[in-house]
């Protein structure tokens, strides 16, 4: 993290250089989602189908830091949580065949938070059906992962309802090994029963939460940086932002804006 | 080195050494008023959404289990659909169970010994003072039951804020013949007591012909100010109150039952599918 997080002025003198990037979101209506319970989570999870990229920034731009994000639903889903997060997808399970690759990314990042560079490790770990699953009768999911001190092999233990639906999420966090409160990256799963569909583990990086008061309306909660006490993690380019939506498993629109400041 | 700084608040919380959770509470029914037999405070607790039946069964946070060190907490916030409500993030410890359908010594001890002991100003096993609640599991019918901290007879009801054996006179009477199951309300203690580190017994001097309750221990986290579908977060490092320790006590000897839940004042109505979301930080060695 470079200067533009140093004061309020840094911040409207990077708006007025180089631009703020903007982005306004919409998620059409997709299929309800299967709800969790008490082996898969505790909290009904909803990964947004769509996901923005950080784009390339100018030269000697090393990132986005992000004042202003705001989400709601479309439709019912009467205080459901959402929340914007760098995600990084760390492990691909193919069901049928019960076959493990590794994700998109070697393991979650570093980050410089308030001058200090931090290896990252997610608070919320979550296993996404991103392919709804078939012929999986409550599966036992076994999760290998490398913990938020850099311990390899350890187990996470998740038995999921039956056969989840697409952008089914579970959160990981109740689940993990003792003593364990996140994780830097997931090198095995495995799971003892079904013959379609894909899990894949993520690791989130919270930009900022939103509180929905039903349709279409923000419930004032948002916390964005700033006036929260959550770390400022910078997007980078080709960084992927998703959105999640946490206690409702109804079908909605969902909206979002986001308001980012260059870093350097 | 514990941690003293925002910085490393955030710093240890990127490093994943933390605890970020949404909560989706259960919804809870609407409770009787309380009357002036009853504190005048009509309260309504909710606990952990999925997992929970009220009042029977009654889910904690879910939580990273066993973790090394302390939480801190950096941030709370809750909502519900109900309107001016002010609610409170608590921990709830389980003195024991009364039996409102019969008179004389009808309360039954939870198996741990109290008082619930913390860390307290960097002194260890503090015993800590309680606000003592009674929640309604078994909705009471014919008569209003009412209730004296002591034993039939004469005899310690309570052990109050300091430490003393307390064999109460004033008499708790829930509000109406008829008081609803989830129902809540602060116990009435003696003049000049402000909380207790113990029930001991409970002398039922009326009985309804239905009724039972759970008797629980209130330790306050933090309070959030909460009017209809609006909430506030409550950064507690931002407050000026420092980082609220996000861990329960534990019991002089056996385990306590303890959950977090929330507690809300109210007039009837109930909390209604309130959601929220709860950040703490691991302390540092």
């Amino acid at each position: 993290m470079g200067s533009a997080f140093n004061s309020i002025d840094d911040l409207l003198a990077s708006v007025a250089t180089n631009g703020p990037v903007v982005r306004n979101f919409f998620q059409r209506s997709t299929a309800a989602i299967t709800a969790a319970n008490t082996t898969s989570g505790y909290v009904t999870t909803r990964r947004q189908l769509s996901t923005i990229t950080v784009p390339s920034l100018g030269a000697g731009l090393t990132g986005l830091i992000f004042t202003t994000i705001r989400m709601a639903p479309g439709g019912s889903n009467s205080y459901a949580i959402s929340c914007a997060a760098l995600e990084y997808e760390l492990g691909v399970l193919t069901v049928s065949g019960n076959s493990f690759a590794a994700g998109a990314v070697a393991s979650m990042p570093t980050k410089t938070i308030r001058g200090t560079s931090i290896q990252t490790a997610s608070l919320l770990p979550v296993v996404v059906a991103t392919t709804a699953l078939g012929g999986a009768t409550t599966p036992a999911l076994t999760i290998t992962y490398t913990d938020q001190d850099g311990n390899a092999s350890q187990t996470a233990s998740l038995t999921l309802p039956t056969n989840p639906t697409i952008n089914s999420g579970f959160l990981v966090t109740p689940h993990l090994a003792s003593g364990d409160t996140g994780w830097r990256d997931v090198t095995n799963m495995s799971i003892s029963a079904g013959t379609s569909g894909t899990l894949k583990a993520y690791g989130l990086l919270p930009l900022a939460f939103d509180l929905s008061a039903g349709t279409g309306a923000n419930a004032g909660m948002a916390l964005d940086l700033i006036p929260s006490n959550l770390p400022a993690f910078v997007a980078e380019t080709n960084d992927i932002i998703a959105f999640y939506m946490f206690g409702s498993t109804a079908a909605t629109d969902f909206v979002a804006f986001l308001f980012g400041v260059a870093d350097n | 080195m514990p941690i003293t700084t925002r910085n490393e608040l955030q710093q240890e919380f990127a490093a994943g050494r933390g605890f970020l959770f949404p909560v989706k509470w259960a919804t809870s029914s609407a409770p009787t008023a309380a009357g002036n037999g009853s504190n005048n405070l009509t309260l309504a607790l909710d606990f952990h959404g999925i997992g929970s039946t009220l009042p029977g069964t009654l889910q904690d946070i879910p939580r990273p289990a066993s973790p090394p060190r302390d939480w801190l907490t950096q941030l709370y916030t809750l909502a519900n659909t109900s309107t001016s409500r002010g609610v409170c993030l608590v921990w709830l410890y389980k003195f024991g169970t009364v039996n409102l359908a019969a008179t004389g010594n009808q309360f039954t001890h939870n198996a741990a010994t109290f008082p619930i002991l913390r860390t307290r100003y960097g002194a260890a096993s503090q015993p800590i003072t309680l606000i003592p609640l009674l929640y309604i599991t078994t909705a009471t019918t014919s008569s209003a039951p009412a209730f004296i901290l002591q034993v039939n007879g004469g005899g310690t009801g309570y052990v109050d804020q300091d430490g003393n054996n307390v064999d109460a006179a004033t008499t708790f009477t829930c509000p109406a013949a008829a008081t609803a199951v989830q129902s809540c309300y602060a116990l009435r203690l003696e003049a000049g007591d402000c909380g207790v580190r113990d029930i001991s017994q409970i002398d039922v001097t009326t009985a309804g012909m239905a009724g039972a309750a759970d008797v629980w221990g209130m330790e306050f986290i933090g309070g959030v100010g909460n009017s209809g579908p609006f909430s506030l977060a409550t950064d507690v490092v931002f407050a000026g109150l420092g980082p609220v320790h996000f861990t329960p006590g534990v019991a002089t000897t056996g385990t306590a039952v303890v959950r977090a839940a929330i507690v809300g004042g109210s007039t009837a109505s109930a909390l209604s599918t309130p959601g929220g979301l709860i950040v703490a930080t691991m302390n540092t060695a």
